[in-house]
C-alpha cells in the first residue's frame, strides 16, 4: 500500500507567493567577493593536505602492525610461507573500510570533502614471502557469496542485510556487491550533504547518505516487501507491530495524517542504543518504515 | 575562454543570484552568503568534471541550504523556530515571509525553486531527489500551509 498522492491544486493563483519571494530576493544585497571565495578553497586544500598525511600516518601504523603479525605468523612456523588475505575484514582488526592497506601498497586519497573522507586506495593482498603476488589483483571489493540485498532481506534496526547503518556506500557496495548508488542529480560529494541511494532493481529500499555514511533505510513497499527480521512490515497491523516488537513500541503523531489511524509506532531496543525503526501507519495498517540511526530515522521529510 | 577564467565568470554572473535564492531558502543574508561561498568550493572541486556549472551550483546550494536547515531543525524544535523567525523591522508586515519560515524544509525548497526560480516541476524533482508528483505535493501543502496562516 502507498500514500496518495494529492492532486495538484491547479485553481491557485500563487502570484502574490511569487511576489512575495521575488520582493525578499531583491531585499538582499550581497556583500561577497571572490576574494573570500578563494580564501575558502585555499582552506579546503589545506584541510585535504592535512588529510592525506593523517591518513598516511594511519596507514603506516596498520603496516607496521600487519608486519608484525606477519612476522609473528612466521616465527609460529617458519618453515611455512604463510600468505594472509585482508580483504576481508571481519577476519582482522582493522576498522570497517572497505579498502585495507598492504604491505607495498601506494596510498592515494580521493578528492572528497576536506581529507576526512579520503580513502586509501590499494590492492588487497599481503605475502609475508616476499612472493611474486600480482599486486594488481585486488579483491577487496569481492563480496562473500550470498550476500547481496533482494527483496526479502530482513530489515534489521541497524541495517539490512550485510549493510550495517554508518557503512560508506563505497563499503555497502563492496558487502553486497551490488551498485550503491546516489543520484548525482541530488547528491554532492562535498561535505554536509545529505541524499538518497538505491540499489538497482530494487526500487522500494532507499538508503539514506548524510556525508559519506549510510544513516538510514527506508522501505516504501514499492514492489519489496522486506519485512524487518522481527516478522513485520509493509501491510502489518500496529496489533502486529507490537507483538513482534514486545514492550519496544511507543506511538507518536503521525506528521501528515490522513486519518484517525494515522499514527507512527517508533521501536526503540535497548539492545540497540541511538537506534530506531518508524513504522509509518494509515488506515490501520503500516505504509512505510525506516530503520537506523535515531537521528536521522526521526527525520519526517527525507533529509530534513 | 579558459577553465579558471570561466570559473570566475560563473562566480560573476551567479554569485548575487545565488545568494538571494538561498536567502529565500535559509532566511538569514548573512548565513546565505556563507553557504553560498561553500557551494562554490564544491563546484570548484569538481570544475574538471562539471558538465553543466550553472545547474550544478545552483543544485549545490540548494543541497547546502537544505543541509543547514536540517542541521539547524534538529537544534531547534518548531515552536522554537516559529519564535525565531522574526522578519526585519521593516518587513513586519510581512506574514507569509514569516510562514514561509516555519515550513517543513523540504516544502520551503519546492515553493521557492518552483515560484522564485520559476523551476518546472521535473527540475525541481531533480534537485530534491524525488518524483514530480512529490514535489507536486509538497508545493500544495507548503501553500496549503501559506494560505492557512495568511488568508487572502
Amino acid at each position: 500500500m502507498t500514500t496518495p498522492i494529492e492532486p495538484p491544486d491547479t485553481r491557485h493563483d500563487d502570484g502574490d507567493v511569487r511576489r512575495m519571494l521575488d520582493e525578499r530576493a531583491r531585499s538582499v544585497t550581497p556583500q561577497g567577493t571572490f576574494a573570500d571565495i578563494e580564501a575558502r578553497l585555499g582552506e579546503a586544500d589545506a584541510g585535504r593536505r592535512r588529510g592525506r598525511v593523517v591518513l598516511a600516518a594511519a596507514a603506516a601504523v596498520v603496516l607496521v602492525v600487519l608486519a608484525a603479525g606477519l612476522f609473528a605468523l612466521g616465527e609460529g612456523d617458519p618453515d611455512e610461507t604463510q600468505r594472509i588475505d585482508v580483504a576481508d575484514s571481519s577476519t582482522t582488526e582493522i576498522p570497517p573500510t572497505s579498502e585495507s592497506p598492504q604491505t607495498t601498497g601506494q596510498v592515494t586519497t580521493t578528492d572528497g570533502t576536506d581529507g576526512s573522507d579520503a580513502t586509501v586506495t590499494t590492492s588487497s593482498a599481503v605475502d609475508s614471502s616476499d612472493s611474486v603476488e600480482d599486486p594488481d589483483v585486488d579483491t577487496a571489493d569481492e563480496p562473500p557469496p550470498g550476500r547481496a540485498v533482494s527483496e526479502l532481506t530482513p530489515v534489521r534496526i541497524d541495517g539490512i542485510g550485510a549493510i550495517s547503518v554508518s557503512m560508506t556506500v563505497t563499503e555497502a557496495s563492496a558487502a553486497t556487491g551490488q551498485d550503491v548508488a546516489i543520484d548525482p542529480n541530488s547528491y554532492l560529494n562535498g561535505t554536509g550533504g545529505c541524499g538518497f541511494a538505491q540499489i538497482d532493481g530494487l526500487p522500494g529500499i532507499w538508503f539514506m547518505v548524510d556525508g559519506d555514511r549510510i544513516t538510514r533505510v527506508d522501505i516504501t513497499g514499492a514492489g519489496t516487501p522486506n519485512p524487518t527480521d522481527a516478522g513485520v512490515g509493509v501491510g502489518s497491523t500496529p496489533a502486529e507491530v507490537r507483538a513482534a516488537y514486545p514492550g519496544m513500541v511507543t506511538e507518536e503523531p503521525h506528521l501528515y495524517p490522513m486519518d484517525d489511524e494515522s499514527r507512527n509506532l517508533v521501536v526503540t531496543d535497548p539492545a540497540h542504543p541511538g537506534h530506531q525503526i518508524i513504522f509509518s501507519v494509515h488506515q490501520g495498517a503500516v505504509v512505510d518504515y525506516r530503520a537506523g540511526l535515531s537521528d536521522w530515522v526521526a527525520m519526517p521529510e527525507g533529509c530534513a | 575562454m579558459t577553465r579558471a577564467s570561466s570559473f570566475v565568470d560563473l562566480y560573476r554572473d551567479r554569485y548575487d543570484p545565488m545568494v538571494r535564492l538561498a536567502y529565500l531558502l535559509v532566511g538569514d543574508a548573512a548565513v546565505a552568503e556563507e553557504l553560498v561561498q561553500d557551494a562554490f568550493v564544491k563546484v570548484h572541486r569538481h570544475w574538471g568534471s562539471v558538465e553543466h556549472p550553472n545547474a550544478y551550483l545552483r543544485t549545490a546550494v540548494v543541497n547546502t541550504c537544505r543541509s543547514w536547515g536540517r542541521r539547524r531543525a534538529r537544534e531547534q524544535d518548531h515552536q522554537r523556530r516559529r519564535l525565531e523567525a522574526v522578519p526585519d523591522p521593516e518587513l513586519v508586515a510581512d506574514e507569509m515571509w514569516d510562514v514561509l519560515a516555519t515550513l517543513p524544509e523540504r516544502q520551503r525548497s519546492a515553493i521557492v525553486l518552483r515560484f522564485y526560480e520559476d523551476m518546472p516541476e521535473a527540475e525541481v524533482a531533480a534537485v530534491l531527489r524525488c518524483r514530480p508528483n512529490t514535489v507536486r505535493t509538497l508545493v500544495h501543502r507548503g501553500l496549503a500551509a501559506l494560505r492557512r496562516e495568511v488568508p487572502r
